[in-house]
């Protein structure tokens, strides 16, 4: 195979008349002004597909990407080999992130102004499009402050779904004045139970199982008893929503509670060790005779677990974004590497069987997104839509990582070199949020009417 | 083709002694190696390890100097004696894969300096390096014909003495006063060399994806001209091809032991924790990961031997890639499905999943990723010899 000195061994050069880049040039100039200059737009990938989006959401795509450049990557691998530290005493870079994060609205952009801190262009945008875009942004740079920042908006979410103005008012919005002045105030969602991950996330398993935190009803409110388990960002949060079944009932009768940090009885016990998304704490949280009021009732009574699972179909899409912005860190990390090493007196990526697999890791990549895009920008998210996208895009995320790992050999397993920690990353976005399987079943559980006669 | 060494004292061991051996050596993986990762997240102290190595050479596993015949990789050209360390390796890392990977290349270097006849310092073995390895070239410099000049270029600067950009990468857990290591030259092609570590810059590797109880350590030769590259003994390239086709089947062996490491975790836990009723194992979307990972298991089992008993060092080294390229993915889809079927508490660093699975994935990159290893393979186009 040639090198070729103005473009990529194996290839026709730029000049040449059979070069993609000419293409277009071939064709009668109202054509080339229906269809584009093909190759001769030299913007990036990324760019291109920028421009696709309504204005509004391109720029807000830039700013998050510029906002995780400037403050998620410095740190994002001093954090990551930070050795485990206990509830209450998050590192100084976590701490001014939040900070940051905050006052530039990165921590109250669910809603949009006056409300929020969104855009109000995006007022008529579904709520999961936004999200998307900046969670994708932001995983690429770091899985683990990127879910530090995201598990606040999930904490959100379910408070937003009750449609209560009450609780709107009181539980959601000074929260957000209280990040946009720099004063962090994160929300949690807490639904997971110990040693019952699964059964929470699906309605089969939630029907036959004994829920682990309890709510009693006493006058003015209710009591609650139990605990929860890998509660992202509860070591930090100071919102929670909450989901406990009434004493003697099931899931059926889950209901949605707010309680803040402090509450008597209520307390983060201690966060786990994890793989990776490591900046950011999965949380045990522990209840003893914990007071809530009713008027923190988040929805109905006995109205939590449609408020989980709508919340879970919101969620997922971002779960999937962050999946495609690891998916994106991968390549972004093997063309580097293909580019600045050199083999055989040239750049590796002149070698054809790099330039296949880097095709497959940008395709699939690019292929993810546009899924998660679709499902993202439509208003009504159903739970299959949601679904596929989580599974879809998470596992084929893992694919590309590891497609470039394998790239890039001995060399990926070293920490410096940022693709192991994608890797352990990502690795969550196939557990959380509903195991992958349980997702699968999610999408035939939403679609069953069309199989049956 | 036969491996000259040069300590050979004992004949390969009966069928029954080969038994007896492997309970002890289970045994001893049971007192000295299993107490080490009863904590998966909090990694064994240099002088436990060194203690439980100590126990190994004790055993004869690791040998000394005058008992070679019994351990790891003691009588490589013999197919039965590869077999038994195999077993070996499989057996230790069904514990450790880590400790299993240790003792592979310290057996390893071993039996390169008992070729050689160099009984001064201890040694370890790297087969590594940190950029590309020559792909379709590597292959091809294994067969008769001639490599081009870009070919050429490719495999001398993949594999002349590690440099800035094309670092060495050892596992030890201490400094061993000596690194064996393959290298290719124009002129001589395929050798192994023995180097004082101190005729490299050493650069502890900060953090690792994997193999959490080592310390991989990053080589340059302080001289870098090749000429000039400091280098106390050599093995030539039979002995090279050799040992470098070890070093691959003792990798496959160790995944299939942390595969099934893997597993094992999985399965006690799919059989306690209930879900809708019934244990987890019962729901056909754990039993099929749990499956597809003993489906995999059971080819790596069945692949070790068929390549082992190839007699043809170069047959078997590129037999060896090729099953290793087809199976390292699986053996880590192994760690991949059993960490799946312990939901968000296989995450947890204390369950041991994710360590498996991070080693799994070590495994996998080490002597060639499997997309090197299919540019290798595909490089090596001569014809089959009758060698089976």
């Amino acid at each position: 195979m040639k090198h070729n000195p103005s473009g990529l061994t194996g290839f026709p050069e730029y000049s040449h008349q059979l070069s993609a880049r000419n293409v277009a040039q071939g064709l009668p100039a109202p054509m080339r002004a229906v269809l584009g200059n093909g190759g001769l737009d030299q913007r990036d990938l990324w760019e291109r597909e920028t421009q696709t989006l309504s204005r509004p959401l391109a720029n807000l795509r830039r700013r998050a990407r510029d906002f995780a450049e400037r403050e998620l990557a410095p740190h994002a691998l001093a954090l990551d080999a930070l050795e485990h530290w206990p509830v209450g005493e998050q590192p100084r870079e976590l701490e001014q992130l939040l900070v940051k994060a905050g006052t530039a609205g990165w921590l109250s952009d669910l809603l949009t102004k006056p409300l929020g801190s969104g855009n109000p262009l995006l007022a008529s945008q579904p709520l999961t499009m936004p999200a998307a875009l900046k969670v994708e942004e932001f995983a690429r740079v770091c899985g683990g402050q990127m879910l530090l920042l995201s598990a606040n908006m999930l904490g959100q979410a379910p408070l937003v779904l009750s449609a209560s103005p009450s609780i709107i008012k009181r539980r959601l919005l000074p929260g957000l004045r209280s990040c946009l002045r720099g004063e962090p105030y994160l929300f949690a969602f807490a639904i997971t139970e110990p040693h019952a991950g699964s059964d929470v996330e699906d309605g089969h398993g939630a029907s036959l199982s004994k829920p682990r935190l309890v709510a009693n009803r006493v006058p003015g409110g209710w009591i609650l008893n139990g605990s929860k388990v890998f509660i992202s960002g509860g070591d930090v949060a100071r919102g929670f929503v909450v989901f406990a079944a009434l004493e003697g009932e099931g899931y059926e009768s889950w209901t949605g509670f707010f309680l803040e940090s402090g509450t008597p009885g209520f307390r983060a016990v201690r966060t786990e060790l994890k793989m990776g998304m490591r900046a950011s704490g999965a949380a045990e949280l522990e209840f003893i005779d914990v007071f809530v009021p009713d008027a923190d009732v988040v929805g109905k009574v006995r109205g939590g677990w449609s408020l989980n699972r709508q919340t879970l179909n919101l969620s997922r899409i971002p779960v999937g974004a962050m999946a495609v912005g690891f998916a994106q860190a991968a390549c972004d990390i093997a063309i580097n590497y293909a580019k600045s090493t050199m083999f055989a007196g040239k750049p590796l990526i002149h070698e054809q069987h790099v330039q296949l697999t880097l095709a497959d890791a940008i395709t699939t990549t690019s292929t993810i997104r546009a899924h998660m895009w679709a499902a993202a920008s439509r208003w009504q998210v159903r739970q299959s839509t949601a679904a596929m996208v989580k599974f879809g895009a998470t596992d084929a995320a893992m694919g590309v990582i590891e497609q470039c790992m394998d790239l890039l050999g001995p060399n990926a397993l070293m920490h410096e070199n940022r693709l192991e920690k994608v890797w352990r990353d990502c690795r969550l976005t196939q557990i959380f949020e509903g195991t992958n399987q349980i997702n699968r079943l999610a999408v035939i559980e939403d679609l069953q009417h069309q199989f049956l006669d | 083709m036969a491996m000259e060494t040069t300590a050979q004292t004992t004949e390969p061991l009966d069928e029954s002694d080969q038994k007896q051996l492997l309970r002890m050596v289970h045994e001893l993986v049971k007192d000295q190696i299993d107490p080490l990762v009863e904590r998966p997240e909090k990694p064994a102290s240099l002088t436990q390890t060194l203690a439980a190595i100590d126990a190994f050479t004790e055993l004869g596993i690791l040998s000394g100097d005058d008992d070679r015949g019994l351990g790891l990789w003691d009588s490589p050209e013999d197919a039965v004696s590869r077999s038994l360390s195999l077993d070996i390796l499989r057996e230790s890392a069904r514990s450790s894969p880590s400790i299993a990977h240790l003792l592979h290349v310290r057996a390893l270097a071993h039996a390169c300096d008992a070729a050689a006849s160099q009984a001064q310092g201890v040694s370890t073995f790297s087969c590594d390096r940190t950029s590309p390895t020559g792909g379709r070239a590597l292959g091809k410099s294994l067969t008769d014909t001639p490599l081009t000049g870009s070919e050429t270029q490719a495999i001398a600067q993949a594999w002349g003495p590690p440099n800035d950009d094309n670092r060495l990468l050892s596992l030890d857990i201490e400094s061993r006063d000596y690194i064996w290591y393959p290298t290719w030259t124009v002129a001589e092609g395929w050798q192994l060399n023995r180097s004082q570590r101190e005729s490299f810059y050493n650069q502890t590797a900060q953090k690792f994806h994997g193999f959490d109880e080592l310390r991989p350590e990053l080589h340059r030769a302080k001289n870098q001209a090749s000429s000039e590259h400091s280098t106390d003994a050599h093995l030539g390239t039979e002995h090279a091809i050799a040992i470098i086709g070890l070093y691959n089947l003792g990798l496959l062996a160790i995944s299939a032991g942390a595969a099934e490491r893997a597993l094992r975790q999985a399965q006690a836990y799919a059989h306690v924790r209930t879900q809708g009723g019934a244990p987890i194992e019962q729901h056909d979307a754990v039993a099929q990961l749990l499956e597809q990972a003993r489906q995999a298991i059971a080819s790596a089992n069945t692949a070790l031997p068929a390549v082992n008993s190839i007699a043809d060092h170069e047959q078997r080294l590129v037999e060896i890639w090729r099953a290793r390229a087809y199976l390292q993915p699986a053996l880590s889809r192994v760690g991949s499905n059993s960490m799946q079927a312990f939901g968000g508490i296989g995450y947890m660093r204390d369950m041991g999943a994710e360590k498996v699975l991070r080693d799994l994935n070590t495994l996998r990159q080490l002597g060639g990723s499997p997309s090197e290893l299919t540019l290798r393979c595909a490089g090596f186009t001569k014809p089959a010899k009758e060698s089976r």
